[in-house]
């Protein structure tokens, strides 16, 4: 017997008693209350059992006597008093709860315990939260304090267009190059008009399409007998050029410039972009696979070292449009690499395609142009 | 009423912000696959060219498939044809078969003369690759024009320039292991036309390509020691290089400038590497130290030299500068490394490498790093690179007493290991420039 053997035997001695002094091996005592119970007689249980007998109601209760709380005290619960314990309790008249009329600064409040009960809750101090009745105004006292738009009145601009940057915007000029002279428009809305939206919501008949405009539909697959029904009935579209009131002198006005024409014109273009949904991971995944997998890297070619930037337009078939397909940028690289993968980038878009990469309809608006880069990072190696 | 054409203005002019924003997507996964391609016979533009229209299309999908980046499409598989070089392409018939890239071409002889013209097409895109070319020259040399198409072909696909228009300079063996006799010989690319340069009289070892081709050095043991000479392809005449007496010569290597040659030395027992100036026979040492140097090759900039030493112990790889200086180590892997070879674009070095009893074809980067092992046998060796650094030719022999030495070829990625045709035997190869 060597050393090793003493140095084990010791430390297994020493553990073994540091479980035993830390009470490792002492049952831990089970979570169980001793509670004392006393022993009735059927006569005591009786008295104890009378007042859950179901209550007689009459009609000549007599209510307790409310105490004289304080408005804002809310309702307290019954005293857990016999008697009122085998009562139909009628709430406090919601009454009481009112908020003075008008508002004014809420004073601080006694509290007074009530009578019925014997503790008092104690009470925070009344915030500006409490519920109140709005007063009754006037309705020739003037607009309303919105806090949502403009927390205070403000002065009337000079103009009803707001100027600003946007208003100055180039591209309307540009596209409006025969904008016509400043039409004068007598303000109609009252002096105090704030700048919110909600002033001018009443007004009818502005111009404006009734619903956000839809990209159209995927075309028909389906049966012919449904698209010759199509075509014999055309079915009028949502984006139809409204209609104003005929009415409304400042419309009427600008409905004979070129730019409400033009804005009309531009709204009723039914391959206007609406905004939808982005396209989703899924999506977007299908997209990519679908397209790599007819992406041939040539792995050890220069080419393979470079990224290329592509740019094609997609019909709404899924399809890519002939001649669309250019080349935007490349990482690095010699021209003559640049150019083959440029090329290798052009036959996985194309050669991919087949009938038409699935993608959904009403979020064309989104893939209709695709900046496609093709960077070949994850297969140098292979 | 003028806020509202305020706001739709405002929304039009975002909807048009948001509308010429395209979707920008990446991708970085794709596929390593041939390109399927189609080569229909070339239209014989005169009588008498029927046979060579075929012949041309054959060397061309030859050239290409056997780069392993292309997938010849049957011609049985065809539903469309080429009836005339200038009428256009339906493209839909080659996109039926799934051809990606059509190459139509054209052939007219003349007496003795032999004109080419060729087009090379973009299926899916419908666009034609570049422009037409043509090529004139004798009949005899039908072969070196297919090669030059397919050369078209390759550089227009991959972006890189294609190797088809290359020569092979190899030593041509026969005879058994321990009786073999070794000759100079040289041949296409693809193992065509072989012709031999010397007999096989003598030992020769190691032939090298000048940067134009037109020149070979080798080592020969035509002396009884091995001795460094430089044979002009054309006339086939050879001229010792300034030699020392008593001392061996071996491992040339042209600059690539091609004035001057880098080799290995043996005087008294050690060897260094040493520069020797063509025109003026100057030499200038390069290196000094007790261990053997050898197997030296310059950086295609002519301003390092890679090569192998024992001076750790073991045969490892070296870089040093041109200039002189301390060479650098490089390979650290196990095993042994040797024969390294700097690649024609300069980002590469090919290598031997012997571990565990197995000899290897690998490639490493020029500061040793990214090595990786192309191929794994009983004897593997003497690499050199395509002239466009992106296939390595080898020799392989065959384990035994009756084990022959053939010439072998492997992509730069690892891929399409394939024997090269020749006549017998053959080892030590050594690519030509492109074009010869």
């Amino acid at each position: 017997m060597n050393v090793g053997h003493y140095i084990s035997g010791a430390m297994h001695v020493g553990v073994l008693a540091w479980l035993a002094v830390a009470g490792v091996f002492t049952p831990e005592p089970l979570d169980i209350k001793t509670v004392e119970v006393s022993v009735l007689t059927s006569d005591e249980f009786d008295a104890l059992m009378r007042p859950f007998e179901a209550p007689v109601v009459s009609d000549d209760m007599v209510l307790p006597e409310i105490p004289a709380a304080p408005e804002d005290t809310p309702p307290q619960a019954p005293a857990q008093d016999s008697s009122v314990e085998t009562q139909v309790v009628t709430p406090p008249p919601v009454a009481d709860f009112e908020a003075p009329v008008p508002p004014a600064p809420v004073d601080p409040i006694e509290i007074i315990a009530p009578e019925v009960t014997e503790d008092a809750p104690v009470l925070a101090p009344p915030s500006e939260d409490i519920p109140q009745t709005l007063p009754t105004l006037d309705p020739d006292t003037g607009p309303i304090d919105a806090d949502r738009v403009a927390p205070r009145p403000v002065a009337r601009p000079d103009t009803l267009l707001p100027v600003g940057p946007e208003t100055q915007a180039p591209e309307l000029d540009a596209q409006a190059p025969d904008t016509p002279a400043k039409v004068e428009v007598t303000p109609s809305a009252p002096e105090a008009a704030t700048t919110q939206i909600i002033t001018e919501a009443v007004e009818t008949g502005t111009g404006a399409p009734n619903t956000s405009l839809r990209p159209k539909a995927r075309p028909a697959r389906p049966d012919p007998v449904q698209a010759e029904v199509a075509e014999e009935e055309p079915v009028q579209t949502e984006t139809e050029e409204p209609t104003g009131p005929a009415t409304d002198p400042v419309s009427d006005a600008l409905q004979q410039t070129d730019i409400l024409a033009a804005l009309g014109e531009a709204l009723a273009e039914p391959e206007l972009p609406a905004q939808s949904p982005p396209l989703s991971a899924n999506e977007i995944g299908g997209l990519i696979s679908a397209i790599s997998n007819c992406w041939n890297v040539n792995v050890g070619a220069e080419a393979a070292n470079i990224a290329v930037t592509v740019y094609f337009q997609l019909t709404e078939t899924g399809r890519v449009v002939p001649n669309s397909v250019t080349f935007v940028d490349s990482s690095d690289g010699n021209s003559l690499a640049a150019q083959a993968a440029f090329q290798a980038a052009q036959r996985a878009i194309f050669g991919c395609q087949a009938e038409g990469y699935q993608l959904p309809i009403e979020k064309y608006d989104q893939w209709a142009e695709i900046e496609l880069t093709f960077d070949p990072k994850d297969m140098r190696t292979r | 009423m003028l806020f509202r054409i305020f706001f739709a203005v405002c929304i039009l002019a975002w909807g048009a912000v948001v509308s010429a924003a395209p979707l920008k997507l990446e991708i970085n996964q794709g596929v390593i696959e041939p390109v399927p391609f189609a080569v229909p016979a070339f239209v014989p533009e005169t009588s008498g060219a029927e046979g060579m229209a075929q012949d041309l299309a054959q060397v061309v999908a030859a050239d290409l498939l056997g780069t392993g980046l292309f997938r010849e499409i049957p011609q049985s598989a065809f539903v469309g044809a080429i009836t005339s070089f200038s009428s256009p392409v339906q493209f839909s018939d080659w996109k039926v078969v799934n051809a990606q890239v059509l190459i139509s071409g054209a052939v007219s002889i003349e007496g003795s003369n032999i004109t080419v013209k060729f087009r090379i097409y973009d299926v899916f895109a419908g666009n034609e690759l570049g422009s037409g070319m043509r090529f004139s020259g004798q009949v005899s040399g039908w072969r070196r024009m297919a090669h030059k198409i397919s050369d078209a072909v390759y550089s227009r696909i991959t972006g890189e320039a294609g190797y088809f228009d290359s020569r092979i300079v190899f030593v041509s063996e026969s005879g058994t292991k321990s009786a073999r006799k070794k000759s100079l010989a040289i041949m296409d690319y693809d193992g065509a036309n072989v012709q031999y340069l010397t007999n096989d009289n003598d030992l020769v070892l190691a032939p090298r390509f000048s940067p134009t081709g037109d020149r070979i050095l080798y080592t020969s043991y035509e002396t009884g020691f091995p001795r460094i000479y430089l044979l002009e392809v054309n006339g086939l005449r050879k001229r010792a290089l300034q030699d020392q007496p008593g001392t061996m010569s071996f491992a040339p290597r042209f600059s690539p400038d091609g004035q001057s040659v880098v080799y290995s030395l043996e005087r008294n027992g050690n060897t260094d590497l040493y520069e020797m100036n063509l025109a003026s026979g100057q030499m200038r040492q390069l290196s000094n130290a007790p261990s053997i140097e050898t197997a030296p090759s310059y950086s295609p900039d002519g301003t390092q030299i890679v090569f192998e030493s024992d001076r750790s112990g073991t045969q490892q790889i070296y870089v040093m500068d041109r200039a002189g200086g301390t060479p650098k180590r490089i390979s650290f892997g196990d095993g042994r490394y040797g024969t390294p070879v700097w690649s024609p674009r300069g980002d590469m070095i090919a290598f031997t490498k012997q571990n565990k009893g197995r000899f290897h074809i690998g490639v490493m980067r020029t500061d040793g790093s990214e090595e990786r092992l192309l191929t794994a046998s009983f004897l593997d060796e003497g690499p050199t690179w395509s002239p466009n650094g992106r296939v390595i030719m080898f020799t392989r022999e065959t384990q035994g007493a009756s084990g022959v030495a053939r010439l072998y070829s492997v992509d730069v990625s690892g891929r399409n290991l394939k024997p090269v045709p020749t006549p017998g035997g053959g080892s030590d190869p050594a690519w030509s420039p492109l074009g010869r």
